[in-house]
């Protein structure tokens, strides 16, 4: 038997908080199954708001020039519903599912940080909180969830209510980042013995998949609404056209991102269908490589094709064909998943529990939105269909009937793990036909309302011809699909008192979770049971016929992975992109463009002596880590002060660099360049600073006696970042002073 | 001149091109030749040879003596017609870049032409010919595949794989950076000699880049994830190049913006296949972006698919095993 001791994380003992207020002890907590539950909670409580406000939508969307809500209102609603939606429902829910259930699929103890694990959960709830405060200080968004430049620019949003959706999104965006980069280590360092990457449960592979495209794409949207912030509250002009900056620069960056996030909220939700289909069919998973394989496909695809988004913008037609073929080539390794599934059941003992009816609902409701999907990437369809409610209904399949319905899956799937007791099938059943008949009753005519050419996000339309009577239906349909909310919240709280008791695994289900206590006790394991296939539970019961076993490979075992670097790799690899956002902004406005704005007050000699202070820390830090290795402390310590020095004399060279443009006049809203150069060497400058905080902590340590016995990693991790800070300076450089003013 | 009068005429069947093809040839049989004997294979070799071979004479006569040697052949030599084709399709493609109608628009006429070029000979000849060299110039394709579980297979000094890796890394990506440095992509685009050095230069640099992912030494493969990783920050390297030039308003090799026409050709290009410089310039910037990501995805697949497949070997391990006792 494999003890766990390996992968176990030291955690605060639970015996200090048992003396604490219930309230207190959920407060402080850093157990991932309680966080997780947390994510879970708060979600649905965001879920409920999200939910009134679609009702309203519907409500006054019901007849003809309805006055119910007036244009404005409407348009806040539609954008809180969005952003509620996509922000703090989806999102947060499948986190949450990968908080509590990750650790427990992998046989770990805890995540690979507990206390970041809190934190996320605390930026996601005061991030969600942010946003709905706006609501009392001068009223809600009304731009969109895609918040459009230059409509959400101050000279058509003067209220405050775009500063908190930034606000938010910044918050909660960091959150997703640091959530993702926790997975990432998790999954990487904290397996149980004998579970090689080759043999993760497909709901933990998507998820890990997942935090790489997460930690991907969200800095393109933190670059894009830092920017917008600048705009806003430094009166520059990044996606402000009257003044020289591109609204269209606004679209690419969000839907850069933006594209990747439809996957963000797919891959999870395919995780859990892939973890409900087997059990319920009584057979392993068909074609697991495929599957795991088509989720790095579907990664990496979603990446390149954003632009697809933006086939009415008119980018011309080499590059509507281009990405007109590539959005079309997603649907291969989505098929391959679809078909997976399907062979999964075919020929199984398939059990029709209220899981698997929600499975078997978004296999086709999801490749019913799919198949809408690769409608829009024909440019002449898109054209047409563009801004209408085929659009709505489009995303909506996939949203709602895809992924939602996969969240509904999971809930009545590991509800008996989370609570110990089982949600009533009964009420369950109603759950899910009221489910089915609202959505495809809501969302289905809007395809036909769309082909008709009704436009999404305006508040009231004409009564032409069967408008009014299809509308009215989707309203309708609508409140069909609230109730079934209503009687899944009714579910688990009648259930959570009186359900059947599940024990530890009601499903007979192969996986790691179901081989300890429904709930799993704090330290989730007593014993993790041997992993030598994916389905070591079936091994375990049925060990006269076992799965071929999958042997780790050497690089798993030979080589383990520190968490610390795993979580500074994934660290540097999302900030990178950051800059890559940024770094590309300045070549957009300065290289590109042609402005012939790049002034000459720039000191390139002068700079390129500062830069070689900042370069030469690079190798006082390597000095500093080998005499650390060695054991000289003494000359740890003094090669560390030299690094520092060097990183001091680096920002004082740049702050007189921006007194010297001061006192010429350039501020950050004199030019164009001027935005892009003080946003990109600002934000560097911030990194440097950031860094240099962080060195000093360590010097502070070193000074008290630190490292001496351990704890060597935090100094090595500190390293990796700098180096980081200082190649990011190489780019920085030679993209403003060398190849800028050559170009 | 119309598309299907210069589909037709547009062939340049360079002897420097076809020599090229020729000493491949020689060369990869001398190669298998080698390798063959080293192992004590080299008459088995030759019955492979036949066998593959294409006149049906041959095949007729040597049927059953193909049969009776089959068993005896082992599986480094029976993956050689599988490896020829793969030699077969590298050729063809070094053909049709360089001898095609393609190779007359990229001198000077279309960059995308000269893009789609820089593509096939970078990232797909290469590969190929990588792919087509024997497995086991140093370790059989049995070991290669159970390499990772024996336990005296030691690994490689890891300083030298990580110069290999980077080196072979900033050969794929710096080439394409380099060849677009403007002056460069002029020269190359306008002078003979500079276009020898290019075509050369990336065949080479694409087999360095492509080694440590498909080379025939298993010793020097990454392992598949990092090999992921490496595909990935390549592909990325190359989109960033993509978008630069996609979007890039001033012309990034300015021959093409006026091409000299020395045959005529532009009046089928500007107005039958209407085709403006920008937009020429747009398709080579798409190529480089979207086109050239999917052969690396192509890559990362192939190296999830070569990742599960280890773990297949050690199924059928104890059977093996049983058997062999």
């Amino acid at each position: 038997m494999n003890e766990n001791p390996a992968t176990a994380v030291p955690l605060p003992s639970p015996t200090t908080l048992g003396s604490e207020s219930r309230l207190f002890s959920w407060v402080a907590t850093v157990d991932h199954k309680r966080i997780g539950l947390l994510y879970l909670f708060t979600a649905l409580v965001f879920f409920a708001a999200g939910g009134i406000e679609a009702l309203l939508i519907r409500l006054q969307l019901a007849v003809p020039r309805n006055d119910l809500l007036s244009p404005d209102a409407f348009n806040q609603v539609f954008t809180m519903h969005g952003t509620t939606m996509i922000f703090l429902v989806v999102m947060p829910t499948l986190i949450g599912f990968a908080n509590y259930f990750v650790p427990l699929m992998i046989g770990a103890r805890d995540m690979a940080f507990p206390r970041l694990n809190a934190m996320t959960y605390w930026l996601f709830l005061f991030g969600g909180l942010l946003l709905y405060f706006s609501f009392f200080a001068g009223g809600a968004p009304a731009i969109g969830w895609f918040s459009y430049a230059p409509l959400s620019e101050t000279p058509f949003a003067s209220n405050k209510g775009v500063d908190y959706w930034i606000l938010s999104l910044l918050v909660l965006g960091t959150g997703s980042i640091a959530a993702s980069i926790n997975i990432i280590a998790t999954v990487l360092t904290l397996r149980a013995p004998g579970l090689g990457l080759r043999k993760l449960p497909l709901f933990v592979w998507m998820n890990f998949i997942n935090s790489f495209l997460i930690i991907l794409a969200l800095p393109a949207l933190n670059a894009a609404i830092i920017m917008l912030l600048i705009d806003r509250g430094l009166s520059t002009y990044f996606f402000l056209p009257s003044h020289g900056g591109s609204a269209l620069l606004w679209q690419h960056f969000f839907w850069a991102f933006g594209h990747p996030e439809v996957y963000i909220m797919a891959l999870p939700a395919f995780g859990m269908i892939s973890e409900v289909v087997p059990v319920f069919s009584r057979k392993p998973i068909f074609g697991y490589p495929f599957v795991a394989g088509s989720t790095v496909a579907i990664a990496l695809l979603s990446l390149g094709v954003w632009a697809h988004h933006m086939f009415a913008v008119g980018m011309g037609r080499p590059l509507d064909l281009f990405f007109s073929a590539a959005s079309m080539l997603i649907a291969v390794p989505t098929g391959v998943k679809i078909f997976n599934w399907s062979a999964t059941m075919y020929g199984g003992a398939i059990r029709l529990t209220t899981a698997m009816l929600f499975v078997i609902a978004f296999l086709l409701q999801f490749t019913f939105g799919g198949l809408s999907g690769i409608m829009f990437a024909a440019v002449p369809l898109d054209w047409q269909l563009t801004d209408s409610y085929f659009v709505v209904a489009h995303f909506h399949y996939v949203l709602f009937g895809g992924s939602m319905f996969g969240v509904f899956a999971a809930i009545y799937y590991w509800f008996p793990k989370m609570s110990g007791r089982l949600l009533s099938e009964r009420l369950g059943k109603w759950n899910f036909w009221l489910a089915v008949i609202g959505f495809n009753g809501t969302f289905l005519v809007q395809h036909f309302l769309g082909l008709q050419g009704m436009p999404r996000r305006v508040f009231t339309y004409p009564a032409l011809p069967y408008w009014a009577s299809m509308n009215m239906i989707s309203t309708v349909a609508a409140f069909i699909l609230g109730l079934s909310i209503v009687v899944l919240l009714t579910n688990i709280g009648w259930s959570l008192r009186h359900g059947q008791i599940a024990g530890d695994n009601p499903w007979q289900a192969w996986t790691l979770e179901w081989a300890t206590t429904s709930p799993p006790p704090e330290h989730n394991f007593d014993r993790v049971p041997p992993v030598r296939s994916r389905r070591p539970l079936w091994d375990l019961a049925h060990p006269e016929n076992p799965d071929s076993p999958i042997r780790p490979l050497p690089d798993e075992t030979e080589r383990p992975i520190d968490k610390n670097v795993a979580a500074i790799g994934s660290f540097i690899l999302s900030e990178g992109f950051f800059f890559v956002m940024l770094i590309a902004a300045f070549i957009y406005y300065n290289v590109l463009q042609d402005q012939g704005k790049v002034p000459t007050l720039l000191d390139r000699v002068k700079t390129a002596v500062f830069s070689v202070f900042l370069f030469s820390s690079s190798f006082t830090l390597w000095r500093a880590e080998v005499n650390l290795a060695r054991g000289r402390h003494r000359g740890f310590r003094v090669w560390w002060m030299a690094t520092i020095l060097l990183g001091l004399v680096f920002i004082i060279g740049q702050g007189n660099e921006y007194l010297g443009l001061f006192k010429h006049g350039v501020t950050i809203n004199t030019s164009l360049f001027a935005t892009t150069f003080f946003t990109l060497t600002g934000f560097h400058g911030l990194h440097v600073c950031l860094g240099l905080i962080g060195l000093m902590i360590v010097l502070a340590l070193a000074f008290l006696g630190d490292f001496k016995t351990g704890r060597v990693e935090a100094v090595r991790t500190l390293g990796l970042y700098w180096h980081f800070v200082e190649v990011v300076w190489v780019f920085v450089f030679a993209t403003v002073y060398l190849v800028g003013p050559v170009l | 001149m119309s598309t299907r009068e210069f589909l037709l005429s547009a062939w340049t069947w360079s002897p420097v091109v076809l020599t090229a093809c020729a000493t491949g040839v020689i060369a990869y049989a001398w190669l298998w030749q080698a390798a063959a004997g080293t192992r004590g294979d080299a008459a088995n070799l030759q019955i492979i040879a036949a066998k593959t071979s294409s006149t049906t004479r041959h095949e007729f006569n040597l049927l059953p003596r193909v049969f009776a040697f089959d068993l005896r052949v082992s599986a480094f030599l029976r993956q050689f017609p599988y490896k020829l084709l793969f030699l077969l399709v590298a050729l063809a493609v070094f053909v049709l870049t360089l001898a095609s109608p393609l190779e007359q628009l990229a001198e000077g006429y279309l960059f995308s032409a000269h893009m789609l070029q820089h593509l096939l000979l970078l990232l797909i000849v290469p590969a190929f010919l990588l792919i087509a060299l024997p497995d086991d110039l140093v370790a059989p394709r049995q070991v290669s595949a159970r390499l990772p579980l024996a336990s005296d297979a030691s690994p490689p000094p890891r300083s030298s794989t990580l110069a290999l890796l980077l080196m072979g890394w900033t050969a794929g990506v710096g080439s394409m950076w380099l060849w677009h440095v403007p002056s460069l992509c002029n020269a190359a685009a306008t002078s003979y000699g500079v276009r020898a050095v290019q075509t050369l230069s990336l065949l080479i640099l694409g087999g360095f880049f492509w080694w440590p992912i498909i080379g025939p030494h298993a010793r020097h493969r990454l392992s598949p994830l990092p090999g992921i990783a490496y595909l990935f920050t390549a592909c990325t390297a190359c989109t960033l190049l993509g978008i630069l030039i996609t979007f890039a308003p001033v012309s990034v090799c300015s021959v093409y913006l006026h091409p000299k026409d020395p045959i005529d050709l532009l009046p089928l290009i500007r107005d039958t296949w209407g085709l403006s410089a920008r937009a020429d310039q747009q398709i080579g910037g798409l190529l480089m972006w979207v086109p050239a990501c999917l052969i690396y995805l192509s890559g990362i697949l192939g190296l999830l698919r070569r990742w599960y497949k280890l773990g297949q070997v050690t199924m059928r391990e104890p059977e093996a095993s049983s058997q062999a006792a």
